[in-house]
């Protein structure tokens, strides 16, 4: 399944959904090479957040993703209210909705490490390289080596 | 005890840049070994829409490439 990014920026930012772009797309924004099959965001823990979050994505039918169907998943305030981090798939593609992240932690936290970077019509909140970096790093996993070594590289490659 | 032990402090070992560095660091300076410079050089010529365009269309390959296998291996 395709994960259109585009639509995702666009369903978000209408619904004044307060987010950071992290992982891969934000690797993308920064000029990563890999290809990246998801869109991970921090989204900010207010109530009123969360309402705007639910109301974004409650139209493209979200569904925890690799679980089996049939599952009574209900993507409402509830559920995210009593949840933390959920990896879905909507209509729109697979989407990862954190509310706090390792090496970086809630959104509150990460605000005074982002970037901010126009596309597709809007000025969206990345987080900077740095912390990218240090987010992998703190995940601990052998497989995020590569994406490390390519995001420094990509430092190096910008100065 | 003499009280030469008692009254000199250990000296310290000069500090080696290395020991700052831990095996993660050395094992990313080798993946950094692989990674291909001139495709990012080529990335960061794009606008951040066009990365991403191009992410999307890598998926979309990557979906026909599993689709024609998919057929290949049901003949």
């Amino acid at each position: 399944m395709i994960t259109d990014f585009k639509l995702y920026f666009e369903t978000l930012v209408h619904h004044e959904v307060e987010f950071v772009i992290i992982g891969g797309a934000a690797a993308t924004a920064h000029g990563s090479a890999r290809v990246t099959y998801d869109l991970d965001i921090v989204y900010r823990r207010t109530a009123d957040n969360i309402k705007r979050l639910v109301e974004a994505l409650s139209a493209h039918q979200p569904y925890l993703r690799g679980a089996p169907p049939g599952l009574p998943f209900r993507f409402d305030e509830e559920t995210v209210k009593r949840g933390l981090n959920f990896t879905l798939v909507t209509k729109l593609g697979a989407i990862d909705l954190l509310g706090e992240v390792a090496g970086g932690g809630i959104y509150e936290d990460i605000i005074g490490s982002l970037v901010i970077k126009e596309f597709f019509g809007y000025q969206l909140q990345c987080l900077s390289l740095e912390k990218l970096i240090a987010t992998k790093r703190a995940a601990g996993r052998p497989k995020d080596f590569e994406v490390i070594a390519e995001l420094e590289s990509l430092i190096e490659e910008s100065h | 005890m003499s009280e030469q032990s008692n009254n000199q402090t250990p000296e310290m070992p000069t500090p080696d840049v290395k020991q700052n560095r831990s095996s993660i660091d050395d094992i990313i300076e080798l993946y950094k070994r692989d990674v291909d410079r001139t495709l990012l050089r080529e990335n960061l010529k794009l606008t951040v829409e066009q990365r991403f365009e191009q992410v999307m269309n890598m998926q979309i390959f990557v979906e026909e490439a599993h689709r024609a296998r998919k057929l290949r291996n049901a003949k």
